[in-house]
């Protein structure tokens, strides 16, 4: 039943740009073209209505609140059932529309026009029409709350309308010339808008019905949308499932949306546990008290022998070792970097550890559509790293920091004791630091040499620029005391190189995809050389589910395994 | 006064004088208790293999091999390995150490200071008495864990982080027994005659109630090796445990909860599940027997 | 009895006092500033600039008060307590946090009333037993296993207790406070769910129980008017009902006045593995995020609880021996 994707994500995004809904093999419900009504939804294998899911949330849930800062996983999953994006990436990393009928481009990728769904109502009958998503955005947009606020600026107007500070007013750049139409017009080309439409946060809010509770939503300060009552309990939705009540730290309970742009969904219940120990998820799952469980790789077996279904899929984002490029670190100088690149035996560690089901890799330029031939293969190799530390007059007496922000993946851990026992043969004594309060500090301070997270799904290339590009730098010197590590900003390693800026955003504004794809060869040729983030490796997300289950598709992020949730049924 | 008080005041008071006798009576008494002898033949047991087992078995305890992972016990290797393929002898050796060193450290840093606080409390009287007894309601009022995990918040983690933080939670109970016994000796005929004699308090607490106090003290030490040894494992439970790759018994049993270990591979988690099921037991068969030899009731 | 409940509360309110500023400045120590922790995904949302992040920073620092000096936030915040009994809302979730907090204590003081409960129908028979088969088998036996059960660490007790009992057995549920479902909670199945963590909890306090029966037993039944009530022929029975029980009586109630606080502790980790709805994982949680509000409404919400045992714990002295005056 092992499944995983047979290619790392492959994102096509051309000068016009257009994915419809009903074209393809999208295996989504879908509405027919001129706003017929929708099918109802036809998974795989018989659908049977009814039956109780009880789903296991791998993270804290928080609320429904689409900018909630931690942005966790257990946030995610519950608000897939309730809200709906425009569109989402689907489990091979492509657009799927969802209350967009498709997203297309302009030839000089400068106008976005959204096509709505017709014919989608909310749960409470309204319709769902452009005035939603131009609500939702100038909500997203507004400085005095959202966390996003900074990625619409290269919208028309939008930075005249942050300064005017009057948010109930429509942001010129965001129009709506119908009920389903949205047109968002940029100010400079970018090829890669969709990246930013399709945004975790961006889920689209009932306009009316919020208003009704929160007249004045728009001028709001932080607090005061934040403590709304309604993202505690949403009265309306748009999704599948509608959030029935909330029994702290215990469960979610859902129910069954009627008026659901597929047609009435399978469940009549579906429940979310929080569980937050995998072993404990594992051990529940066995026993029947949950149908679907995130787990770990090595319980996968067991799990199967025990008469569970089980999968895993190779994840969208890498974990990756940002490596502390400001000017007095060690790791300024690249010889260094490349000496971890070698030292750390990354591809073992796949082999064994992972089971050959997550993947090694060296560059961050996931897509396949930018070549890979050439590059150089980081494979490990001792001796290679000692001789590069040495060129680089490495100091060995002081131990390196290495950085750990989750300190309950016992992937990461595993993975860092290998890569210190491995490291202290060449006589590099690495100490690991836990945990992701800590490591906060320590890296606002530039108290650090290397720092291990959960990366990013990287769908465009023009993404990676947001890291590692010289203006992402932050400007705040007064955390470091002295050190010249600047914090504040999105390119945490510092890592900033002139050549690769220019390619970088030379790349951004072409619109033909060969083009993008030269010039990404040559910025990758830098990356590899000057290796600013150490990939460590893509993890395989496992999962367990009970054998009446069906249609149950794997995603690599499982913050996004409730989006396919309308496509499981449960025999009795 | 407080319940703690009244309470901890009721071990101490009421004792007939210990005499010079005592000490060779309460060894003598000790050596009867069987249970206490296994328990400190135990922990010899455990002690020795701890401090000289890796002079004896020269496995690497942080050499890691992924290729190897979860072997079971054979000729190379011969309790396994672990999930990243290290040798689980080398490491339950290892483990020992901290684990030993968190428990009797731990408890001495505790002792040190309840010793410390208690006979300040005890000698001073008045408002510092109230303060320092305020200040043990403060923390027995905080759960520890909770502090523990806010100063390893502050501070990080570490081995010599662990001990010090367990030690701070844990010293309040030091403090009210030593306190108690003050104030019950205070009274005592010798002590007053000693002071009448002119006797600084200093002198009192050197010549006298440190030699009273520290029977029940060394009772409650002990049994606050066996509760530090337990803690450090909580704590790695909960990922705020000694740093990898440091190992302790604590973190080897964590590195074991999972459902497929527990099951297939016993040989993992049960040395670490023996090593520190005996050793806490060891540990607090001796604090009886401790408690009984020193307690002049019997 | 006026008086000394006058001096307690005032006794109470200082140690509250303390407490609140202790937890207050402990947490501000930390190097971590909560608004990084708050926004650390930040990042994620990608194309942000590094003015916008600034911005952004300053605005949640101003909603969260944490642009104000130290000793400024702690007035404020002591100010709201005051005025409108509030102790702040959470930086994380933005509710109240006494609210978050406070549904949290039922679910703990079940699982701690019931471990509690448990620790002393197993320990005090058992350390009469002890006392009375004194030095033999039993007694070895007895006191073996109260030195037992407290040496494993609960989490891999609960891990083991759930891979028998619901894995393998299918007999009780692995987690949670009840059968999840939006329908009423049945206390049958409450019974179901607290059995395993309420039992692992409790276990750990059956050691120093028994200890405490079975030492305060033998001792009263050394002393000079047992012997004398036995040579006249009382039933053991009633001896041990009658006036040697009532004796072990009070050091019993001193320890269960200090187990609250090592329940609590202990509820923590056992919370974590039977995913049961308490205020430890909240706890936990709110540290890692500098959540102040909450940390600092969990501390006052532990401290009256502690405090409370404390105080029955002391009443109960005076009922159970009146000679202890409550003075």
């Amino acid at each position: 039943m092992t499944r995983r994707l047979r290619s790392p994500l492959a994102l096509l995004i051309v000068i016009v740009f257009t994915v419809s809904a009903c074209g393809g093999t999208t295996p989504s419900p879908s509405a027919s073209p001129g706003g017929a009504t929708a099918a109802p939804p036809t998974p795989t294998g018989a659908p049977v209505t009814g039956g109780t899911l009880t789903a296991h949330l791998y993270q804290q849930y928080t609320s429904f609140y689409p900018w909630s800062e931690s942005g966790t996983g257990g946030d995610s999953m519950v608000m897939e059932l309730q809200w709906d994006f425009l569109a989402a990436y689907d489990e091979t990393g492509k657009p799927e529309m969802r209350l967009a009928e498709s997203i297309e481009a302009s030839a000089d990728a400068k106008t976005w026009t959204v096509k709505l769904r017709p014919g989608v109502t909310w749960s409470d009958g309204k319709p769902f029409t452009s005035k939603d998503v131009i609500f939702t955005w100038k909500l997203n947009a507004s400085p005095n709350h959202s966390p996003n606020s900074g990625l619409w600026t290269n919208v028309t107007g939008v930075s005249d309308w942050q300064t005017a500070a009057d948010f109930a007013a429509d942001i010129p750049g965001i129009t709506a010339p119908d009920d389903t139409t949205v047109v968002f017009q940029l100010d400079e080309a970018n090829a890669a808008f969709i990246g930013t439409l399709l945004n975790f946060r961006n889920y689209i809010l009932p306009s009316e019905q919020l208003l009704a509770v929160a007249p004045n939503i728009h001028t709001l300060d932080l607090k005061g949308v934040r403590q709304l009552p309604f993202w505690q309990a949403p009265s309306v939705g748009i999704g599948p499932y509608l959030w029935q009540k909330t029994e702290t730290d215990q469960f979610l309970s859902f129910a069954p949306n009627p008026k659901w742009r597929g047609g009435t969904p399978a469940f009549s219940e579906v429940i979310m546990k929080p569980i937050a120990d995998f072993a404990v998820a594992a051990a529940q799952v066995q026993a029947g008290d949950l149908d679907f469980a995130v787990v770990t790789l090595d319980d996968l077996d067991g799990l199967a022998a025990g008469g569970l279904q089980t999968a895993t899929a190779l994840a969208p984002f890498p974990i990756q070792s940002d490596m502390n490029n400001s000017p007095a670190s060690r790791f300024h100088d690249p010889l260094v970097r490349q000496a971890f690149m070698y030292g750390c035996d990354r591809q073992g560690f796949v082999d064994s550890f992972l089971k050959g089901k997550g993947a090694k890799f060296d560059t961050y330029f996931f897509p396949d559509w930018v070549p890979k031939e050439g590059i150089t293969d980081y494979n490990y190799d001792s001796q290679k790293a000692k001789s590069l530390l040495d060129q680089a007059g490495f100091d060995y007496s002081k131990p390196v920091q290495w950085l750990s922000w989750n300190k309950d993946a016992r992937d990461r851990q595993s993975f860092l004791e290998d890569c210190q026992s491995k490291m202290a043969d060449i006589g590099v004594t690495i100490e690991i630091v836990n945990g992701l309060d800590v490591t906060n500090a320590k890296t606002a301070a530039g108290d650090w040499d290397l720092a291990l997270y959960g990366g990013y799904p990287i769908a465009d290339p023009d993404q990676i620029r947001q890291f590692t590009g010289c203006s992402a730098i932050g400007d705040d010197t007064s955390t470091s005391k002295g050190n010249g590590y600047k914090w504040g900003g999105a390119n945490y390693s510092n890592y900033c190189n002139a050549d690769f800026d220019s390619l970088m955003n030379q790349a951004s504004k072409i619109a033909d995809q060969a083009q993008r794809a030269e010039l990404y060869k040559q910025a990758q040729e830098i990356w590899m050389r000057d290796v600013p983030i150490m990939i460590n490796y893509r993890n395989a997300t496992a999962y367990a589910w009970s054998a009446k289950l069906q249609g149950v598709t794997p995603y690599g992020d499982p913050s996004q395994m409730a989006l396919k949730i309308t496509g499981w049924s449960k025999t009795p | 006064m407080t319940s703690l008080d009244s309470a901890a005041t009721g071990l101490a008071a009421g004792r007939p004088i210990v005499t010079e006798g005592a000490g060779r009576r309460a060894v003598r008494r000790f050596l009867r208790h069987r249970a206490a002898l296994a328990g400190l033949f135990f922990i010899a047991l455990v002690a020795g293999a701890a401090i000289f087992g890796p002079f004896v078995y020269r496995g690497n305890p942080d050499r890691t091999n992924p290729a190897i992972q979860f072997t079971a016990p054979n000729a190379e290797h011969p309790l396994g390995t672990d999930r990243i393929g290290r040798d689980l002898l080398a490491r339950l050796l290892y483990a020992g150490r901290i684990s030993l060193a968190v428990g009797v450290a731990a408890a001495l840093v505790a002792t040190g200071i309840g010793l410390v606080l208690g006979l300040i409390a005890g000698i001073a009287g008045g408002w510092v008495d109230s303060l320092i007894m305020r200040v043990t309601d403060v923390v027995l009022a905080i759960p520890f864990l909770i502090f523990v995990a806010i100063v390893v918040a502050i501070v990080g983690t570490g081995f010599q982080i662990i001990v010090v933080v367990i030690g701070l939670s844990v010293w309040p109970e030091a403090a009210r027994i030593v306190r108690a016994v003050v104030l019950s000796l205070r009274e005592q005929d010798f002590v007053v005659a000693a002071r009448a004699l002119g006797a600084t308090n200093g002198r009192i607490i050197r010549k006298h109630l440190l030699f009273f106090a520290l029977a029940p003290l060394t009772v409650t030490g002990t049994f606050t090796v066996a509760n530090a040894m337990l803690t450090e494992a909580a704590l790695s439970y909960l990922g705020i445990g000694v740093r990898p790759p440091q190992a302790s018994w604590g973190n080897m049993l964590y590195d074991a909860q999972q459902l497929f270990i527990l099951r297939d591979h016993l040989w993992y988690w049960v040395p670490p599940g023996i090593a520190i099921f005996v050793t806490v037991l060891a540990v607090n068969l001796v604090g009886d027997g401790l408690r009984d030899a020193l307690d002049p009731h019997d | 009895m006026g008086r000394w409940l006058a001096r307690r509360l005032i006794i109470t309110a200082v140690t509250f006092l303390g407490i609140s500023l202790l937890v207050f400045t402990l947490m501000r120590l930390t190097p971590v500033d909560p608004v990084d922790l708050l926004l650390f995904n930040l990042r994620q949302s990608g194309g942000l600039t590094s003015e916008d992040i600034a911005r952004i920073r300053a605005t949640y620092r101003a909603a969260l008060g944490l642009d104000q000096p130290i000793p400024i936030q702690y007035l404020l915040w002591a100010k709201e307590v005051v005025t409108n009994g509030s102790l702040g809302f959470s930086f994380v979730t933005g509710r109240p946090s006494l609210d978050m907090v406070v549904e949290r204590v039922p679910p703990t003081l079940i699982l701690m009333g019931t471990a509690l409960a448990l620790e002393l129908i197993v320990g005090i028979p058992l350390g009469i037993l002890a006392a009375l088969r004194r030095n033999r088998f039993t007694d070895y036996i007895v006191s073996a296993f109260g030195l037992s059960v407290v040496a494993v660490p609960s989490f891999f007790l609960g891990l083991a207790a759930i891979y028998v009992f619901s894995v393998r057995l299918s007999a009780l549920p692995a987690g949670g406070m009840f059968t999840p479902t939006r329908h009423g909670v049945d206390v049958v199945d409450v019974v179901r769910h607290l059995l395993m963590p309420a039992l692992i909890l409790g276990l750990a306090g059956v050691g120093p129980i028994i200890r405490y029966v079975r030492t305060s037993i033998i001792e009263t039944l050394g002393k000079e008017y047992l012997v004398t009530a036995r040579a006249k022929g009382l039933p053991r029975t009633a001896i041990i009902v009658r006036h040697a029980f009532p004796n072990a009586l009070l050091p019993l109630i001193t320890f269960v006045g200090l187990e609250v606080g090592r329940l609590m502790a202990g509820a923590f980790v056992v919370e974590q593995i039977f995913t049961w709805p308490g205020m430890g994982s909240l706890a936990l949680d709110a540290i890692n995020s500098r959540d102040y509000p909450v940390v600092q409404a969990f501390a006052i919400t532990v401290a009256i609880v502690v405090l409370a045992g404390n105080l029955l714990a002391d009443l109960a002295y005076g009922v159970a021996d009146p000679r202890i005056r409550l003075e």
